[in-house]
């Protein structure tokens, strides 16, 4: 992200970030953007590493069992390679964040916890204003979909989170989801003070219910849009049809996905469907 | 004295060339002559070896140095190529399923070096043409299609046995080392503790669902390779559908190109299944597209190499594109390399690598379907080039091969090309001897060359070969850019040619000489700026290529001036005669002066040739000198034996001596010896003689006469200073002008002999003899004195065997 600072009309505010860290290449990308955004808003930026607990009682157990990938061969496990493997994975994590945060000339803490992973994050996430995070873990998954940890992050996190994912060019315009309702004019202002290329227009699509028509949408935006000097363009979106807001994403050069996290247009699966297709980061905005 | 023996009148010593007869003013006025003088046999014999186009029937051509071998095969082959066909085109290209044996492909004429710019030219295009369809979106999309059905797959897979892991309170777990099995409990790995505390049943039957689900997993893990091979086999399917796609286009038009080549037609197909199989390599070839790639890229072109497209090369070994006719090579540089071609190797990291794109053709590819000149001596001192030769030329086809490969030595990596079929016509230049030598040594040489054109020296000089003469010189005039010459010039010209024939009634065919001596006179017009040459000219070139060619000539005759070499020229001395010999100098040869003296004493018949002793004497002179044996016993002891002691020797004689023609002069030292009669030493004397005392025809008798004319006139002519030479060699007389002059004032004398009584009358003034009735001679004649000598000698020796018998009785007494 850009070290330019968030402009003065923005009610978007960050203090403090904290990005999940693995030693994934998705964890990366995430550490890249956290750092860019506290530069931005002049926030605090925190790196966190969870041990799974699920691993250390798998090292510990009397009966647990290893079958060797893609060998198959099956024996027992090995606790000192698992804690090995643990301990350099968490070493590399912090490494990555600290040479990031190095770059940009800001100082990065780092937390280390053991637990349930996700219900780890979620517990120091509350603690601040971001939760940064990558779209999959070290094992990835097939398509680009999200892995667990991220799922339940857009699902559950307390606060707001930003989903990053790798090569995504830092170019171009925040896309914002807007349905009308107070969570879509929250994530408005987080839009607002993202990074734009065209400082005088926001982009927004339009997604219509049945207390919101397009043209209320559209005239509520401009609305809110007026008083800061801004003009937006817009984009017509049916709930039934997201995978448009994907296309029209890549097709626009969207740098990032805003929406409220609490949209009820944007739940379940049409946020998973948002999460696996949308070739951009995806900022779920509480 | 037998008065019948004249001097020869001036007229005799020069076949002169009369410039009025010649019948024009200059050579420009001169037609050029068509054919070629004298060598008509010759030009039978390359034109039946040029035109029978049979396997063997290659032509030897051989004759003097400057016949003018090379210009009549080039005017007669350039004829015989135009009747020829323009022979088809040859390259060589890769060999896709054994490259070390690269294919060589015929095309009609002057298509190959088209054949190469369209296999450039697809390259080029393909390079451009496959990673656009690989970088395409629709490539991308079918791609990402498969990989995420692929990865779905095995997704689902693990996915369904780890939800059937859960119904049974087991997590499955995917850490680095693989998939972890454990009991679990409300999502939750149970901890050690907590499991301890479990009973014995509880956790025995935990430990076997987990042994059951392990099995299950390896089972699906076994399934694994077989899941990435289909996945692999859909990706290259798809690549495959891909490239063909790429390359179809270009393929197809290509193809339509060469459509009645079956051949090429072939080797398309070969490079389509290339190019289906090593798509990847096009692929290389640009930008990595992400620092795995780039490095996944050096690695590989670490162990093999960046990919290479040099496969798709054409080599061109043999292109006739504008060639109306056969070709005609004259290979001047007949090495192994450059006549059977060589294979070429780079160097690569310190090892020697080669491809069919090394092969380099030799003047074998380049003549085949015409014809190949080369020079006989410079072939044969070649090594290993006559041996492969003759096996090309049997075999009817060119192999390339190193020349370690030639002498069966191992070598670095190479090739093994295959052959092309040969149809050629090959005419070795050469000299006599090395015909000779190779149709009496080599068996293979008859069978191979069956065909010998065989050059004159020389050519008879009659009104109508003058007149052709005449013509060859203005064509050779005009071939170099001379100046034209004028009638006298042409005659002088003529005249020296029958001097470089020996022989006054011959022309030599050297043609070479001539060019020479015309490109020299024309140098001496030009400093005399002169727009025509004319005889002084002629001459002054001549007399200068003399000059530059005689320092040898000059030390020695300074030699005999100043007394190092002991030559008298006046006076008469017993058994002393001045001989003639020639020392040859490459294209110079000069006539020397030498004394021989002979000295006899009583003995028993035997000859000593000190020469042959030392062996100095080569086998003609010692011939020469036993026939001497025979005419002395023939003569003058036909009825008592020959009872003679004789030594013979060429005084201050430091090198070889060889050749009879100075047998007569031993034969004249002898019976002056014997006779104890005195011999002029104003004379010498050549020729050779046989046993019945007929002096026979020698060589060089022009440099002989002029040897003894140059020290005499040094010395100052007297008059009385003369030659004998055999009558027989009258006819080859073409002396220096001076020489003529000199006879003309009677200050020199040339005498021809036919035998040795006219040579003994003029050598000693005597009359020689005539045998009357029982063989005796005349008292007051040469041959009464020698048989008188020769008749004491055998009466001594049988008084000297008599003593020795009466003393062997007495002592057996």
């Amino acid at each position: 992200m850009p070290t330019k600072k968030a402009p003065a009309e923005a009610k978007f505010a960050l203090h403090r970030i904290m990005v999940a860290m693995d030693s994934s290449v998705h964890a990366q990308a995430a550490a890249e953007a956290a750092v860019g955004l506290a530069v931005r808003f002049e926030a605090v930026v925190e790196g966190l590493f969870v041990e799974d607990v699920n691993l250390i009682n798998l090292a510990e157990h009397p009966v647990g069992r290893l079958v060797s990938f893609p060998s198959g061969m099956a024996g027992t496990l090995d606790r000192g390679a698992l804690e090995r493997y643990i301990r350099n994975e968490c070493r590399s994590a912090q490494r990555a964040l600290e040479t990031v945060a190095n770059r940009r000339g800001l100082r990065a803490g780092f937390r280390i916890l053991r637990g349930r992973v996700d219900s780890e994050i979620f517990a120091a996430a509350s603690e601040a204003d971001l939760l940064v995070l990558g779209l999959a873990g070290r094992s990835g998954s097939s398509r680009g979909r999200p892995g667990s940890v991220a799922l339940a992050a857009a699902e559950r996190a307390p606060g707001s989170v930003l989903i990053y994912r790798t090569g995504v060019s830092p170019s171009g315009n925040p896309l914002l989801c807007f349905d009308g309702l107070h969570g879509s004019v929250k994530a408005l202002d987080a839009a607002i003070s993202l990074p734009r290329e065209n400082n005088h227009e926001i982009r927004v699509a339009l997604i219509p219910s049945e207390a919101f028509t397009v043209t209320a949408l559209r005239e509520r935006v401009e609305e809110l849009l007026s008083d800061r000097g801004l003009n937006a363009s817009f984009v017509e979106c049916a709930p039934q049809n997201l995978d448009q807001l994907c296309k029209f994403a890549a097709s626009a050069g969207t740098n990032a996905i805003v929406l409220a996290a609490k949209s009820p247009v944007l739940q379940g699966e049409g946020l998973r469907r948002i999460l696996a297709d949308a070739n951009c980061p995806l900022l779920l905005v509480r | 004295m037998n008065q019948s023996i004249k001097p020869l009148a001036s007229a005799d010593l020069y076949h002169r060339c009369a410039p009025e007869k010649l019948g024009f003013r200059t050579t420009d006025e001169l037609e050029d002559i068509s054919g070629f003088i004298g060598q008509q046999r010759a030009v039978e014999s390359i034109e039946f070896g040029t035109n029978i186009r049979r396997a063997g029937y290659n032509v030897f051509v051989f004759g003097p140095p400057g016949a003018g071998k090379h210009t009549l095969l080039r005017h007669h082959l350039n004829e015989s190529a135009v009747a020829l066909p323009v022979p088809v085109d040859w390259c060589y290209v890769n060999n896709f399923s054994t490259p070390h044996k690269p294919r060589a492909l015929s095309l009609p004429s002057g298509r190959a070096n088209g054949f190469r710019e369209d296999m450039e030219r697809l390259i080029g295009d393909l390079k451009a043409a496959i990673p656009a369809v690989f970088e395409s979106e629709e490539y991308g999309a079918r791609r990402q299609a498969l990989v995420d059905e692929f990865k779905e797959y095995q997704e689902s897979e693990f996915n369904a046995l780890r939800e059937r892991a859960n119904e049974k309170n087991v997590a499955l777990i995917h850490t680095p080392q693989g998939f972890a099995l454990a009991p679990m409990e409300d999502g939750q790995v149970i901890t050690r503790e907590d499991f301890d505390k479990w009973t014995a049943d509880r956790q025995k039957e935990v430990r076997t669902r987990i042994q059951g689900l392990e099995n299950q997993l390896q089972e699906t893990m076994r399934k694994v390779p077989l899941w990435e091979r289909d996945h692999r086999k859909k990706l290259r399917q798809l690549d495959y559908e891909m490239t063909r796609y790429a390359i179809g286009h270009s393929m197809n038009e290509l193809r339509s190109s060469y459509d009645a080549l079956t051949q090429v037609l072939e080797y398309f197909d070969e490079v389509e299944r290339d190019l289906l199989e090593n798509y990847d390599d096009f692929l290389a070839a640009r930008e990595p597209a992400s620092p795995q790639m780039a490095i996944a890229i050096a690695v590989r072109n670490q162990f093999s190499g960046p990919p290479s497209f040099r496969r798709f090369q054409v080599n061109v070994i043999a292109d006739h594109a504008g060639a109306d006719r056969a070709p005609v090579i004259h290979e001047d540089m007949p090495k192994h390399a450059t006549m059977f071609g060589r294979i070429e190797h780079l160097a690569q990291f310190g090892a020697l690598t080669t491809d069919f794109n090394l092969i380099k053709p030799g003047a074998l590819h380049e003549a085949n379907g015409g014809f190949l000149v080369v020079d006989a001596r410079k072939l044969l001192t070649q090594p290993f080039v006559w041996e492969e030769l003759k096996r090309a030329l049997q075999s009817r086809e060119i192999r390339i091969q190193g020349l370690y490969e030639a002498m069966g030595l191992p070598s670095t990596v190479s090739l093994d090309p295959e052959p092309i079929p040969l149809d050629l016509k090959v005419l070795l230049v050469g000299e006599p001897m090395i015909y000779y030598l190779l149709s009496s040594l080599d068996p293979e040489f008859k069978t191979l060359f069956k065909v010998a054109a065989d050059f004159e020296y020389d050519t008879s000089r009659n009104d109508e070969s003058t007149e052709l003469y005449a013509r060859l010189i203005g064509r050779l005039a005009r071939q170099q850019k001379l100046k034209p010459l004028d009638a006298p010039a042409v005659a002088r010209a003529i005249e020296h040619a029958s001097r470089l024939a020996a022989d006054g009634e011959k022309l030599t065919l050297r043609v070479g000489l001539i060019d020479d001596l015309l490109t020299e006179a024309d140098y001496w017009a030009g400093q005399s700026k002169l727009s025509i040459i004319g005889a002084k000219e002629v001459q002054k070139a001549i007399d200068a290529a003399t000059r530059r060619a005689d320092r040898l000539r000059e030390r020695s005759l300074e030699q005999i001036r100043r007394g190092d070499v002991i030559i008298d020229t006046e006076g008469a001395i017993e058994g002393q005669v001045n001989a003639l010999s020639v020392v040859s100098l490459g294209d110079f040869s000069f006539g020397k002066p030498s004394r021989i003296t002979a000295r006899v004493r009583l003995g028993q018949g035997k000859l000593v040739d000190i020469e042959r002793e030392v062996e100095l004497g080569g086998p003609l002179h010692s011939k020469g000198v036993l026939i001497l044996t025979g005419y002395l016993g023939e003569a003058y002891a036909r009825g008592f034996p020959l009872a003679l002691a004789a030594s013979l020797v060429f005084e201050q004689s430091y090198a070889g001596v060889d050749g009879d023609s100075a047998s007569s002069s031993e034969l004249y030292a002898l019976i002056s010896a014997i006779s104890q009669v005195p011999i002029k030493q104003c004379f010498a004397v050549t020729g050779s003689v046989n046993q019945r005392g007929q002096v026979q025809a020698v060589g060089g008798v022009n440099e002989k006469i002029e040897g003894f004319f140059d020290l005499c006139r040094a010395r100052g002519l007297s008059g009385d200073h003369g030659v004998l030479i055999p009558a027989a060699n009258v006819k080859h007389l073409m002396l220096r002008g001076e020489i003529v002059e000199a006879v003309d004032r009677g200050e020199f004398s040339i005498y021809p002999v036919e035998t040795i009584d006219q040579g003994i009358e003029i050598l000693t003034g005597k009359p020689a003899g005539e045998p009357g009735e029982g063989g005796v001679f005349p008292e007051g004649t040469v041959n009464y004195l020698v048989q008188r000598q020769l008749a004491e000698f055998a009466i001594l020796a049988r008084a000297a065997a008599g003593d020795k018998n009466d003393a062997n009785e007495e002592s057996a007494g």
